[in-house]
């Protein structure tokens, strides 16, 4: 599995992943698939994250996963945190295992200094 | 401006422009500042992530580490392309390194002009001391690694620069002192001891200072305060020194004692010890003899062997470094499955004589090819003999187990000059199984003069000891273990210490025991990232050499996210830079081999298309990826990309053909039918004729038949006459002998050329000749009689439509489908005419002067046929075409027998069996049993040992040409008994073909000496031919005048007159012919006869 990013707009691979969250994404917003190299080339991402960068920090917006897969989030986000690491970001808030929404008022937010 | 590193005080980086650079986050400059206390030194990956993360790294920490090494790159050189190296911030196994002048750290230009500022004041020069501290010591902004005091490994570093700085401040008190300045110096000291209350030598300084200053009673004071203080604090007595300088100051001595500055402790210097060529000492004495000669203008081929992993690129390496000293030009190939023929030359060459390269990558159509061929070979050969006539040159041609056969041929070709030129090939050969064909080409290479295999063999324990020397300690009690573990492989030695290294791990004992050098890879390989790891396996498909654009593009990836996923693999030492741009190759093969059997074959299906896909997109056009194309794309066959996989296959084997490498031809004919599928359809049928052709081509006959009988079958179901007519007309190309095993027709492909004809237009002459010329062949063996018909009228068309290519070929298939004793003038009138003809390509004339070569040894016209065979030998060495290397050392083999040469028959044979086990074409070992026997009988051998197997050979139906020459080592051997037993199993059949002559002369010799079959019969059928030389097929075998055999004949039947006449008419034939023993044989017999 290989992790890139692609165009932050409908019709890109693993769009479809998230696709009310990138409807309403803003231009500083990243789409990054993770995918399986020796799939055919036509197969469709594993699993998706959407983040929104300013500066030096990383905010992730949503991430999803195509087929649940034991290991698969996680392996999503460690690509994801070096990904980021690797375009100088510094930190990196996500939320955390609970599974609530991004704009929830009660969201638990994790910080992160890569 | 250059790139200011600063660590006195918080770490920082002055750019070139002046501007300090963002160096990121905590962690990241904690890297930089690791990398810096030891610059401009390896650091190991390993050891980075030890200390950033003290014994408990993340699992993400290669990953962590990567990033921060990406990022702190793009800071220090913020303009640099992806695709250029890093010029500061270097990857070098096992980890990084900061490759700056150690001039560009403030700390180092503190400490330099520390040492410096203490020689100039042990020399008496106090001022120059304090010129060079005063900005040294202003350049201190801090504490050394100000912003990282949590960083226990900076410690040491931190505690050394504290030191220094206390010494260069000493230093220059000291050498204010000596410049009068006391005052200043008593302050200054009193200052530093407020933080260094204990240091004796300060309190020395300032008791003197004190003195200098004429304040001896506060000189004494202070003498007194050092004493409480060290007395109350730590128990202890001033030193002797101190002590002896209060009563200086007491004895009011003119100037007290000044002490010598102390100098710092050097900091031990970290670092593994470099890896040395152990055990491999009589290589390394044999490489510089070998270099050493072709220096002097005698070179050769080295074929240096071994398995996977034993050094046979190391043991290069050091043979390369021993030609530099001699003055050599040294170039580097590589040998690919995947690559173009000729691959590694063109690489070579591209170095060499760029013209040559370009030659041997398009050479162009040919009419000729055999001729084209040679001239090739030809001229590379020479502009690498100018070449090494200005500088003696070494090429390294790496992984010959997969040169495709025109480089192999090519080395053969230059192996056989090369002793008497100041060149040497220096080749690594795996010894892995391999195709007969490679290994009949390594055994012929192996033969040249010049030639040399050097077997590089496993270390044994005592060398595993040498080469832990200067490693970690721990590790040489595991000596045993080691080399147990590893059966002495380095490459499998090395890796298992990098997994040791990497797992903290010096108990060799406890590591998990690995299966092999594969698994241990395999672990090295799983304790990278996971990306890293997924892209390695993508890379591995790629091949042992990998190009970055490729990857990317494969992957969906930018440039610098791919060299920053590559970079662990980097650091580790699995893959390795190319030199000059941003590819990577994979370390070793294992390594690649490793990471591609992991994969699943549908895996492996779906990334050779994507690869495949890379490639094209980025330049499918070029000739040189066009091999390459195809060899992935094949792989990718069943996962959809079949067409393009035929496609780039045809290609490639058109691209083969053109070159040259025939072999390599096939390869990919093969390749494009595999990938085509069984489906019967009309490109299938273009195909199998191609394939059928490029086969035959080869010498592989047999190999030829199957694809051109499906090629028929399969035109004949399509109804596409064309392609029928092409495939069965390459059975009737020109060749030396009849395709088939002796005796044997095809109905099928009989009846199939004579649908043909029948629906032939009636003016298509050329289609129609070949068709006659064809049929009249396949007739040879059978019932009919009208083969020579058809083949006189094959002839006779073809001299109608003008083309002599088409009319040497009728003309060809003429003699061979007439071959029989009624028809010998006729043949040989045919064979004269072939050579009249313009444009002859070299095979054709090799084959037409062989077949001149039966008729005039039959007539005994030695002087002619001694010269059409010294011509056929040089063809042969031109041509190195099996079949017909095969027979013309036949015939040199029958000239030796005939001559009465034992020895030179049978080396001449046996040479002549191995060209012609190359081929698949019947009767190797027949021919060689025959030849072998009378080679003997020459000799006077009379049991030649070889009677069991005649029998043996001669039981089987179609080797039944071995009957006669059984029976006669029968009676030889002094068994009539069993000769009369074998004549009574057999029979006794004289067909009129080919073998007829020789045939009927063996069965002439022993109807005379056993009575059967009926001599005067025999004598019927021997006595129109008895003037003639007994001579099997084109000379394999030849035995003397047939006169001899007659006359036995009558001896037999009583006529004992007519007996002697014959044998005297022997006699002088063989007088005539100047064959001493020959003559000597048939005075014999007629001084038998005239008893």
């Amino acid at each position: 599995m290989l992790l890139r990013e692609v165009p932050a707009r409908a019709g890109s691979p693993g769009a479809a992943l998230l696709a009310d969250a990138l409807a309403g994404s803003s231009a500083r917003c990243r789409l990054y698939v993770l995918s399986d190299l020796a799939a055919a080339p036509d197969a469709p991402p594993l699993a998706a994250a959407l983040v929104e960068i300013e500066g030096h920090g990383a905010i992730l917006v949503r991430a999803s996963v195509g087929t649940p897969r034991t290991g698969l989030r996680a392996r999503l986000f460690t690509d994801l945190r070096a990904e980021l690491r690797a375009c100088g970001v510094r930190t990196f808030k996500y939320e955390s295992d609970a599974e609530l929404e991004y704009d929830a008022p009660d969201v638990q937010w994790c910080e992160q200094e890569l | 401006m250059r790139l200011d590193f600063r660590l006195l005080g918080p770490v920082e980086v002055v750019g070139e422009s002046g501007q300090v650079v963002d160096l990121g986050s905590r962690k990241q400059r904690a890297v930089l500042a690791l990398l810096l206390a030891h610059a401009p030194r390896v650091v190991p990956l390993d050891q980075i992530i030890d200390f950033l993360w003290r014994e408990e790294p993340p699992s993400s920490a290669t990953g962590t580490l990567q990033a921060y090494i990406f990022q702190i790159r793009k800071a220090l050189e913020p303009g640099r392309s992806p695709r250029t190296p890093a010029r500061v911030l270097r990857t070098l196994p096992p980890g990084y390194l900061l490759d700056i002048d150690p001039a560009q750290i403030d700390a180092h230009r503190f400490l330099t002009a520390l040492e410096e500022a203490q020689a100039a004041l042990a020399a008496g020069h106090p001022e120059e001391a304090e010129r060079l501290l005063n900005p040294a010591l202003a350049a201190w902004r801090g504490e050394p690694y100000a912003d990282l005091p949590d960083e226990e490994y900076l410690r040491p570093a931190v505690a050394h620069l504290t030191e220094a700085r206390l010494a260069a401040v000493t230093t220059r008190a000291e050498a204010r002192l000596a410049l009068g300045r006391a005052g200043e110096v008593a302050v200054e000291v009193e200052r530093l001891l407020e933080s260094a209350p204990y240091r004796e030598g300060l309190w020395s300084l300032l008791i003197r200072a004190l003195y200098a200053d004429r304040r001896q009673a506060d000189a004494l004071a202070a003498y007194q305060r050092c004493r409480t203080l060290l007395d109350e604090e730590l128990g202890l007595l001033p030193s002797p020194e101190l002590r002896a300088l209060e009563q200086a100051v007491l004895r009011q001595e003119e100037a007290p004692t000044t002490r010598p500055v102390a100098t710092l402790p050097v900091l031990p210097e970290p670092g593994p010890a470099l890896p040395r060529l152990v055990g491999r000492a009589p290589h390394l004495r044999r490489l510089h003899d070998r270099i050493a000669d072709a220096a002097r203008g005698s070179g050769g081929v080295l074929l240096v062997g071994g398995e996977a992993g034993i050094g046979k690129t190391t043991l290069a390496e050091a043979a390369a470094d021993l030609a530099a000293e001699q003055g050599f030009t040294t170039v580097w190939s590589r040998c690919a499955e995947d690559a173009p023929a000729f691959w590694p030359w063109i690489q070579a060459l591209r170095r060499l004589d760029p013209d040559s390269a370009e030659r041997l990558a398009a050479p162009g159509k040919a009419a000729d090819p055999d001729a084209a061929r040679f001239l090739l070979h030809d001229a590379v050969a020479r502009a690498l003999e100018r070449k090494a006539t200005d500088q003696p040159i070494m090429i390294v041609l790496e992984d010959a187990h997969w040169a495709d056969a025109a480089t192999l041929k090519l080395l053969t070709f230059l192996g056989a000059d090369l002793h008497r030129v100041p060149l040497l090939v220096l080749v690594t050969v795996r010894h892995d199984p391999a195709p007969q064909a490679r290994i009949d080409a390594f055994a012929e290479l192996a033969r040249q003069r010049g030639t040399e295999r050097l077997t590089v063999g496993p270390l044994t324990a005592a060398d595993v000891a040498a080469y832990l020397d200067g490693r970690d300690e721990r590790l040489r009690e595991h000596v045993g273990v080691l080399h147990d573990r590893t059966g002495g492989n380095p490459f499998y030695l090395g890796e298992l210490l990098r997994l040791a290294a990497s797992t903290r791990s010096a108990d060799i004992a406890a590591l998990p025991v690995p299966d092999g050098v594969r698994d241990v890879i395999a672990q090295r390989v799983s304790r990278l990232p996971e990306d890293t790891q997924a892209l390695l396996r993508a890379a591995s498909v790629v091949g042992r050499e990998v190009g970055a654009d490729v990857l990317a593009s494969a992957a969906g990836i930018d440039a610098a996210r791919l060299l920053l996923l590559l970079e662990p693999a980097v650091a580790t030492g699995l893959l390795v830079e190319v030199d000059g741009g941003w590819d990577h190759s994979f370390s070793h093969a294992l390594v690649q081999e490793t990471l591609y059997g992991e994969l699943t074959r549908l895996q492996r299906a779906q990334l050779h298309g994507r690869i495949g896909a890379a490639i094209e997109s980025l330049g499918g056009g070029d000739p040189d990826r066009i091999s390459v194309l195809a060899h992935h794309f094949a792989q990718a066959a069943r996962v959809g990309h079949g067409e393009r996989a035929v496609s780039y296959a045809v290609k490639a084997a058109e691209q083969a053909a053109a070159g040259l490498a025939y072999d390599e031809a096939v390869r990919y004919w093969e390749l494009a039918l595999a990938c085509l599928g069984p489906a019967g359809t009309p490109q299938r049928c273009r195909l199998l004729i191609e394939l059928g052709r490029a086969r035959r081509l080869t010498g592989d006959v047999i190999g030829a038949r199957a694809p051109l009988d499906e090629a028929v079958d399969l035109g004949t179901r399509l109804g596409e006459d064309a392609a029928v007519i092409e495939a069965a007309s390459v059975f009737g190309g020109v060749t030396l002998w009849n395709w088939r095993s002796y005796g044997s027709t095809d109905p099928r492909m009989i009846a199939v050329l004579e649908d043909q004809l029948a629906r032939l237009p009636a003016d298509d002459l050329a289609r129609r000749a070949e068709l006659l010329g064809t049929l009249a062949v396949e007739l040879y063996y059978g019932e009919r009689t009208d083969g020579l018909a058809l083949a006189t009228e094959a002839v006779e068309l073809a001299r109608r439509t003008g083309d002599p290519l088409l009319l040497a070929q009728t003309l060809n298939n003429y003699v061979i489908a007439a071959w029989s004793p009624d028809t010998d003038a006729e043949r040989f009138t045919a064979a004269a005419e072939i050579l009249t003809l313009p444009g002859l390509p070299r095979l054709t004339e090799v084959i037409s002067r062989l077949h001149r070569m039966q008729g005039l040894m039959q007539d005994g016209e030695l002087a002619d046929y001694d010269a059409e065979l010294a011509r056929c030998l040089r063809l042969t060495a031109e041509l190195r075409i099996p079949e017909i290397a095969a027979q013309v050392n036949y015939a040199a083999s029958g000239r030796a027998t005939l001559q009465g040469d034992r020895a030179e028959a049978r080396r001449l044979s046996a040479l002549a069996t191995e060209w012609y086990r190359r081929t698949s074409l019947w009767g190797p070992d027949v021919i060689e049993l025959i030849s072998d026997f009378y080679a003997g009988w020459t000799a006077g051998d009379r049991d030649s040992g070889l009677l069991g197997t005649l029998v043996s050979r001669a039981g089987d139906p179609s080797d039944r040409l071995v009957r006669p020459t059984a029976i006669l080592a029968a009676l030889e051997s002094g068994d009539p008994a069993l000769a009369r037993e074998l004549v009574a199993r057999w029979g006794v059949e004289i067909p009129r073909d080919w073998t007829w002559q020789f045939v009927a002369w063996q069965w002439g010799l022993i109807a005379a000496r056993l009575g059967q079959p009926d001599p005067e019969a025999m004598l019927g059928v021997l006595l129109p031919v008895a003037g003639q030389i007994a001579t099997l097929g084109t000379g394999c075998v030849s035995w003397g005048s047939i006169h001899e055999a007659v006359a036995e004949l009558y001896a037999a039947t009583g006529d004992l007159t007519r007996a002697r006449d014959h044998a005297t008419a022997a006699a002088a034939t063989h007088r005539r012919l100047a064959i001493p023993h020959l003559e000597r044989r048939s005075q014999a017999l007629l001084d038998r006869l005239s008893r």
